[in-house]
């Protein structure tokens, strides 16, 4: 497997920020995204600048962390996806990692994107970044 | 059914998780993962969430431990679970690059707590790293207008932990006769 | 150590009036090179040391209020003061009667330390007279090493880094046990530097006090607070002490916040603390020790009326936490 994950963050980064930018670009319901690692450290963003981006990616961890804690202790085996429906717009966590390298996507959507839409977009964003990522 | 909430906070590495494993009754609920600050610490995994553990009381009453994330990208932590604390414990890593630095950070974002007498400090790993003293800590703490027990412990053994608690306690029910009396 | 410095009485009985009277014009001069102050006194059986003339006996004879006096025989040949008994011959010359007055005070000072009065807590009770030496050394910062030495055990202090040492071989426990023990006065000195010298070729390495200083003040105190403490006094303890490297017992732990949160009395730690007063006492000369305890004067008496009666009452409505820790103790087991 010809990997650049585990030794590359520079590159790797530059992977991960290239999905989030077409992300956001491609949908217009998708108001911005960031990928961190599980320890809530910031690989790639791109978010408004009215949102922190090293204090979101710090929540995203403790959230994915928080309920991959609860998945196990309710024996419903590990956590994939994370939901937060809010008042006028939806937080998205999905896991995105490689290997050892343990990341988070989290992607913030507003009302014009359906639920449907937005796990679509997400998992398959998530798709590319690994696919890249691992090489493949 | 009353529910109690002890706070087990200070950097990463200072002994927070290793704590609350000690005095849990329940396998403590960790939000452990894959460590990526190495220049920070050394150690493999860090709490980026909280880490849980329980202690039952008589009528079913309960003691929760949480045990916060030590690192300050994660104070939004400290807030959410300090909310409504009996107490907090302050652990302090003695081998770190600023031990009396780390201690200001805790007791400042946990002023509240600190100030009406419901904390404590526990200095760690002090048998190889003697300096800075008890004296300084607590001069430190004078300095802020705070005034802290601060003992030396290692969190590894459980009557450490048991101390800390003790004296955090004690120092409770000083705080509250006190108070009734004025 | 130097002796303390006292007055004596000397007086001449049954010689010729030529030498009592050199005697005493020699007591003058004599006064300014002796270990001890002496005056001449007319009523022999009030005097420490008296010189007698023609015979009379040489031993020592209860005085009038009970201490032992020294007959120094003058009709004797023997010009020099010699171990068991005091000879002083004519022609008497002055650094005779130095010689003389110095080995009689030294006598008098082996004849009192029996027999000392009450307070000399120093002589009969070695850990006091340990706890003292201690406190005495680190009160003064000293920066030099000092030799502490009872019961043939040798502890040397450094008071301005408030750490101590023994000897390469010797077990600090063990030594320090045997001087809490030791039924002597502990005697302090500081070393001369060729001492240091050979004390560092030794290899002994200084260690912190406070544990040593601690043991010192609760084993020590016999139910006494350290000189300089007052029964009436308040006391208030600048930080708690590091329980987690000193031993401490519930009660201890119990009145420690209320030491800290303000000054209290004897009576108020005793209440608190549910403990003896000797307990209390102890307590309070182990944190003196380590330099944590603040001495506050005595309140007015209406004030400590009122702290006296109520130290610990707590109105239910303010107790918030308090009610619970009792059960949380009782799961945890503390
Ligand atoms: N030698 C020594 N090791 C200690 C002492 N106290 C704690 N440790 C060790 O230090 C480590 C502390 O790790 P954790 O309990 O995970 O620390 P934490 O505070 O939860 O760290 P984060 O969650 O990353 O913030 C453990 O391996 C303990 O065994 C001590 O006094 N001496
Ligand atoms: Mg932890």
């Amino acid at each position: 497997m010809n990997t650049i994950a585990d030794k590359d963050y520079a590159a790797e980064a530059a992977v991960c920020q290239r999905h989030v930018d077409s992300l956001v670009a491609t949908h217009t319901g998708i108001r911005g995204a960031v990928i961190a690692t599980t320890d809530g450290f910031e690989i790639a963003a791109h978010v408004d600048s009215s949102v922190s981006v090293a204090k979101l990616a710090a929540m995203v961890s403790s959230l994915s962390a928080l309920s991959e804690a609860v998945s196990r202790e309710s024996k419903i085996g590990s956590s994939r996806d994370l939901m937060i429906d809010a008042e006028s717009g939806r937080l998205l966590l999905v896991d995105a990692s490689t290997g050892a390298r343990k990341r988070v996507l989290a992607v913030l959507c507003d009302n014009r994107e359906t639920l449907g839409q937005a796990l679509w977009a997400v998992r398959s964003c998530r798709e590319a970044i690994l696919r890249e990522l691992e090489g493949h | 059914m009353k529910e109690y909430k002890l706070i087990f906070t200070g950097r990463m590495g200072a002994g927070k998780t290793t704590a609350i494993a000690a005095i849990s009754e329940i396998p403590p609920v960790q939000t452990d993962v894959t460590n990526n600050d190495r220049p920070a610490h050394a150690k493999a995994t860090t709490t980026v969430a909280l880490d849980y553990g329980e202690v039952t009381l008589p009528h079913g009453d309960k003691l929760r431990l949480y045990g916060t994330p030590g690192q300050s990208r994660f104070d939004f932590m400290w807030k959410i679970l300090s909310e409504g604390a009996l107490g907090v414990i302050v652990l302090i890593d003695n081998s770190a690059p600023d031990p009396l630095a780390d201690m200001r950070e805790y007791l400042d974002a946990f002023r509240d707590i600190v100030s009406s007498s419901r904390a404590i400090v526990g200095v760690g790993r002090c048998d190889t790293h003697p300096v800075p003293g008890i004296d300084s800590f607590c001069e430190a703490a004078k300095e802020m207008a705070l005034s802290v027990p601060v003992m030396s412990v290692d969190v590894r053994r459980r009557e450490d932990v048991l101390l800390m608690l003790e004296v955090l306690f004690h120092q409770i029910e000083a705080a509250e006769a006190d108070e009734a009396l004025s | 150590m130097s002796a303390m410095l006292s007055t004596r009485r000397v007086a001449v009985s049954g010689a010729r009036l030529r030498s009592e009277l050199l005697f005493r014009s020699m007591l003058r001069v004599s006064n300014t090179r002796t270990q001890d102050t002496w005056t001449f006194c007319d009523a022999s059986n009030e005097a420490d040391v008296v010189l007698c003339g023609n015979g009379t006996p040489n031993e020592a004879v209860p005085r009038k209020s009970g201490a032992k006096q020294i007959l120094v025989d003058l009709s004797d040949l023997d010009t020099r003061v010699s171990g068991e008994k005091l000879r002083l011959n004519e022609p008497i010359r002055i650094t005779d009667v130095i010689a003389l007055l110095d080995a009689a005070s030294s006598r008098l000072a082996q004849r009192a330390r029996p027999q000392a009065e009450p307070q000399p807590a120093r002589a009969e009770n070695g850990s006091f007279a340990f706890a003292l030496a201690l406190r005495d050394l680190f009160a003064n910062g000293s920066p030099d090493v000092h030799g502490i030495e009872a019961n043939d055990q040798v502890l040397y202090v450094i008071p301005a880094s408030r750490s101590f040492f023994t000897t390469e071989s010797a077990d600090d426990e063990e030594t320090v046990s045997r001087l809490l023990l030791s039924a002597q006065a502990a005697k302090t000195a500081q070393l001369k530097r060729h001492q240091i010298r050979e004390l560092e070729q030794s290899g002994a390495l200084p260690k912190p006090i406070n544990a040593l200083l601690w043991r010192a003040g609760h084993e020590g105190s016999q139910g006494r607070l350290l000189p300089g403490l007052g029964e009436s006094d308040r006391f208030h303890l600048k930080r708690w002490p590091d329980f987690g490297k000193l031993s401490h017992t519930p009660g201890e732990l119990r009145l420690t916040p209320y030491l800290v949160r303000a000054p209290r009395t004897l009576d108020e730690l005793e209440t608190i603390g549910k403990i003896s007063r000797a307990e209390v006492c102890a307590y309070i000369n182990a944190c003196a020790l380590l330099d944590l305890i603040e001495v506050k004067a005595p309140v007015s008496q209406v004030g400590s009326v009122i702290a006296k009666t109520e130290p610990v009452v707590v109105k239910e409505k303010r107790k918030v936490f308090s009610g619970v820790l009792g059960s949380i103790r009782a799961i945890l087991g503390i």
